[in-house]
């Protein structure tokens, strides 16, 4: 079987598209500050739904049949209010950190830990209001096929302000997750953020790159609410 | 053959136009200011919901029987902004409130101090946001959820259908045909207090073959375990008493494509049977890796799965049985529009005969849309309240 790698294209509609998710999953929190979304943003969002088979929330109409018609030759399709393909749309309720969240295609992925503000050695100094955070990560791969991972293209922590972080470059941005996923293979590492001081984060996978569905997580606080 | 293509186009129809309404926008979706006695009404809260009353809005919005003001308009506001559901939703101004678009652009409810534009997610957070409305942008709310304590009688929680939730095998499964009993669940998803091993590990413990169990279980912040750990696990926690080793892996409500074929022949989830069945269908799109509804009692001698002859209000229903419901305030609010109540409840309750009866849900014309969004509608019966005719509908029923 041939080794999955991943693809560059796909992954930086997925940081716009996730971001604006991401945004509207923290927006729900009635003590955030008030944020106004860039009128930009919400047109790149209306962009992204367009072009992302998943996406969209319109169901194809079925065929014109009315209700006063004789029999057709077929029944007429039925609609989905999810077309497409679903690995495109994230989880609507983020993941808890400790939580080991099974995802298609075989994949077991979850944030084990986060450590904020974290001052390990080595790092070099930021401004005032940023802060390390390192957030821990466990990768199985229990599918059926290798896939390459590198973590850098697929992970990305996004604040409450709609703001995309990628991990600090340098060895120290990822340790320990990236590498070929053989079958059965199981990785814990680090990922290392340089974040504003004190904004609510989340982290975000573009799942697709590797074979499996987008995801949303919590970082910052740990839990999500129930959502009943 | 003949009639069930004929249903089945109209209700395809409908929902196709529901979806579309979903997306409204100021153009080409119906008038954006409604005046005289045509009012516009709004609805936001649970998303285990959503899609089915914005099919029953629909049907609502071009109804001649009950309303009467020829036409009030619902919308539904969904509970996010994001796929699958519409990254806007534009709701018609009357002459009680101006149009209003809610598109999550800005954090917070317009009842905040600080005004926003964000659905409420889920049935709590909707109810939150319909006590807290003074300007009639959210009318009633959705939610999975039956009413707490001290919610009534401010707030009227209309069931109008039945859901359920069950736990779910794969191909190939080792767990038992016969099904299972409510105690071996509760087994299987805790552990032992001293070992910190699960009380049951191995299907051939309750009936079944060989074969290590492997619990999957709905994410954390979900409303289905929430519920399946209140009413199907009698409010036991999952992975009670469990070590790191034997936790069970999380899976996304309503999708269990994370379940590995290798897994399958041991796993275990859990699945709410209205969408379930809504994948079933192609409703909603079909997310469940051949899960397969399991058999659960009390007891050996009374196991059995959700089906439309099981989910229902007896005595011996389906454990895992669950209302659904539409929940409007008594109070008029803004306080000026003293015919809010009246005029929702056209739609979602029930009022008195000469006051015009059951409602378009409650008088049970839509049990088809509500069957294909895969929920059980409920039977004629008493609705419960002063003076009120029998309907399709329960005001305040006590949980099931």
């Amino acid at each position: 079987m041939d080794a999955r790698t991943s693809t560059y294209s796909r992954a930086p509609r997925f940081v716009l598209a996730g971001f604006v998710l991401a945004g509207f999953v923290l927006g729900g929190r009635r003590n955030l500050r008030t944020v106004r979304t860039p009128a930009l943003v919400m047109a790149l969002m209306a962009g992204l739904l367009a072009g992302c088979s998943g996406s969209g929330s319109t169901a194809k109409p079925p065929s014109s049949t009315s209700g006063s018609s004789t029999t057709t030759a077929s029944l007429p399709p039925l609609p989905t209010t999810t077309p497409g393909n679903p690995d495109e749309t994230p989880n609507r309720i983020p993941f808890d950190v400790g939580e080991i969240a099974a995802r298609s295609n075989g994949w077991r992925i979850g944030v084990t830990r986060v450590v904020r503000p974290l001052t390990a050695g080595g790092l070099p100094a930021l401004p005032g209001d940023r802060e390390y955070v390192g957030v821990d990560i466990s990768m199985t791969n229990d599918g059926s096929a290798p896939v390459t991972v590198n973590a850098r293209r697929i992970f990305g922590l996004q604040d409450e302000t709609g703001h995309g972080h990628a991990a600090i470059s340098g060895a120290t941005g990822v340790t320990g997750l990236d590498g070929s996923y053989a079958p059965g293979t199981n990785r814990t590492g680090r990922m290392v953020f340089a974040v504003p001081v004190g904004k609510k984060l989340l982290m975000l996978l573009d799942g697709p790159v590797i074979h499996t569905q987008r995801s949303i997580f919590q970082i910052d606080p740990p839990t999500h609410p129930v959502v009943d | 053959m003949r009639n069930r293509s004929r249903k089945l186009a109209v209700l395809a129809s409908i929902a196709a136009i529901g979806t579309m309404v979903g997306l409204a926008a100021p153009a080409g979706a119906g008038p954006t200011v409604l005046t005289g006695t045509r009012n516009s009404f709004a609805q936001a809260g649970s998303d285990t919901t959503y899609f089915m009353m914005q099919n029953l809005a629909t049907a609502y919005n071009v109804d001649n029987t009950k309303n009467t003001d020829l036409h009030d308009i619902v919308t539904e506001i969904p509970p996010l902004n994001v796929a699958p559901f519409p990254a806007g939703t534009f709701v018609p101004g009357d002459d009680i409130d101006p149009s209003f678009l809610w598109d999550s652009s800005t954090v917070g409810l317009p009842s905040d101090v600080i005004p926003g534009n964000t659905p409420p997610n889920g049935s709590s957070a909707g109810i939150t946001a319909l006590n807290a409305d003074t300007t009639s942008k959210i009318d009633f709310a959705r939610s999975s959820r039956g009413p707490n304590s001290g919610e009534t009688p401010a707030l009227r929680f209309w069931a109008y259908a039945l859901g359920a939730v069950d736990y779910v095998t794969f191909l190939g499964t080792h767990a038992p045909a016969a099904g299972i009993t409510q105690q071996q669940l509760i087994n299987i998803y805790t552990c032992n207090a001293t070992t910190h091993l699960p009380i049951v590990s191995n299907w051939n413990q309750v009936g079944g073959t060989a074969g290590v169990i492997v619990k999957y279980i709905p994410q954390a912040g979900s409303g289905t375990r929430s519920f399946f750990q209140s009413k199907l696990l009698n409010g036991n926690t999952i992975d009670n008493n469990c070590d790191a080793g034997h936790m069970s892996t999380s899976l996304e409500e309503h999708d269990a494509r994370g379940v590995t074929t290798a897994s399958k022949p041991n796993a275990i989830y859990a699945y709410d049977f209205s969408k379930w069945k809504a994948q079933a269908t192609g409703f909603e799109a079909n997310l469940r890796n051949g899960a397969a509804l399991g058999k659960l009692g009390t007891t050996t001698s009374n196991r059995q799965g959700p089906s439309l002859a099981t989910v229902n209000t007896t005595a011996s229903r389906f454990i895992g049985t669950r209302y659904v419901f539409n929940v409007d305030r008594a109070a008029a609010h803004p306080g000026s529009y003293s015919g809010q109540l009246a005029d929702i409840e056209k739609f979602i309750g029930v009022r008195a005969t000469a006051n015009g009866g059951p409602g378009l849900i409650c008088g049970g014309t839509l049990a088809p849309n509500i069957t294909l969004a895969g929920f059980v509608p409920l039977a004629l019966g008493g609705s419960g309240g002063v003076g009120l005719p029998q309907s399709n509908c329960r005001l305040n029923p006590p949980a099931l």
